[in-house]
């Protein structure tokens, strides 16, 4: 009786070091192997990127009559009355975003979706540039100018 | 007999201990390795943050910036000054004592994309043995003065890390 009683209380004991060294084992799994590495340049990098390039891109002045982008993409909106040497407006916007982006964001081999769209037209986008895989991580940076009839947006999403 | 007995006992006890002391020694490696990889993530992520702290420094130097409409904006030609008086041998204290001090070890260069590719180079030192670098890419605009146009460019940060 007292031999099974001693040999009870080791399995206990067993059973006591079993369950701490799991549950060590799994807070070293939870807190330390699953811990997600920091991205903090990464979401920097993105979001600045995004928005800076649309607000450098929109006072760009292009070739066409010293026009910026956005006087262009107005034009483009509206009346289409800037002629750029036989080209217009929305050409020559179209052309100035293409080179822009080819030295940039192509070069760096970054992942985006760049749209100029009217507030009434989203499907029918006035430029269109670059894709992104559906499920993939954005930062997006949207601007607006008011054109003649309606307002036009321009949306820059880099994703990762 | 009874001597016998307790000397199994005492075998017992030594070994009972020898493997906990194992197992306390395995535990202590493991913790020591995984100790090691949480500083180096760390380091990894203060180096990062250097990196951004440099880019952000550049972005609002005075002596790049536009004198008016100044956001995200740089000067031509005080870019060009600047590139001239940091990249002149003359000017060496100035490169490695006041401008060494706000940028450290790392490389900063100023391109044109549109509407011609010109490249300018603001500062650079690098050092011997560099483990790591961190590269961050800003887009600016470059006004020129005496064409009063604003032309694309693109702000290249590189942090070197020993």
């Amino acid at each position: 009786m007292r031999k099974n009683k001693k040999s009870q209380a080791e399995i206990v004991g067993l059973v006591i070091i079993v369950l701490l060294i799991t549950i060590g084992l799994l807070f070293v799994v939870r807190f330390v192997v699953l811990r997600k590495p920091s991205d903090v340049k990464q979401t920097f990098v993105h979001s600045e990127l995004a928005s800076n390039m649309i607000n450098v891109l929109l006072k760009t002045t292009t070739d066409c009559k010293k026009s910026d982008v956005t006087d262009l993409f107005q034009d483009c909106a509206a009346f289409k009355r800037i002629d750029c040497d036989g080209v217009d407006s929305c050409e020559m916007v179209n052309d100035t975003i293409e080179k822009i982006l080819n030295n940039s964001l192509d070069k760096w081999n970054k992942q985006y979706e760049f749209r100029a769209y009217k507030s009434n037209d989203k499907e029918h986008p006035i430029s269109s540039y670059g894709k992104c895989a559906n499920n993939a991580d954005r930062e997006s940076a949207t601007y607006a100018i008011p054109a003649e009839w309606e307002t036009l947006f321009l949306q820059l999403d880099i994703c990762s | 007999m009874k001597n016998k007995k307790s000397q199994i006992k005492m075998f017992e006890t030594i070994a009972v201990l020898l493997i906990f002391f194992v197992l306390i020694g395995f535990g202590l490696i493991f913790y020591g390795r995984i100790w090691g990889a949480t500083i180096q993530d760390t380091e990894g992520e203060n180096f990062e943050l250097k990196a951004i702290q440099t880019a952000q420094l550049v972005s609002f130097l005075p002596e790049l910036q536009c004198s008016s409409n100044n956001d995200d904006c740089f000067d031509i030609l005080k870019v060009e000054a600047l590139s001239k008086i940091i990249n002149n041998i003359q000017n060496k204290n100035l490169k490695n004592e006041y401008y060494y001090d706000i940028f450290g070890f790392s490389s900063i260069t100023i391109e044109q994309a549109y509407p011609s590719v010109v490249s300018w180079s603001i500062y650079n030192k690098t050092t011997e043995g560099t483990k790591a670098k961190s590269s961050i890419n800003i887009p600016v605009s470059l006004y020129d003065p005496n064409l009063r146009k604003y032309n694309f460019g693109i702000l290249t940060v590189d942090v070197y890390r020993k």
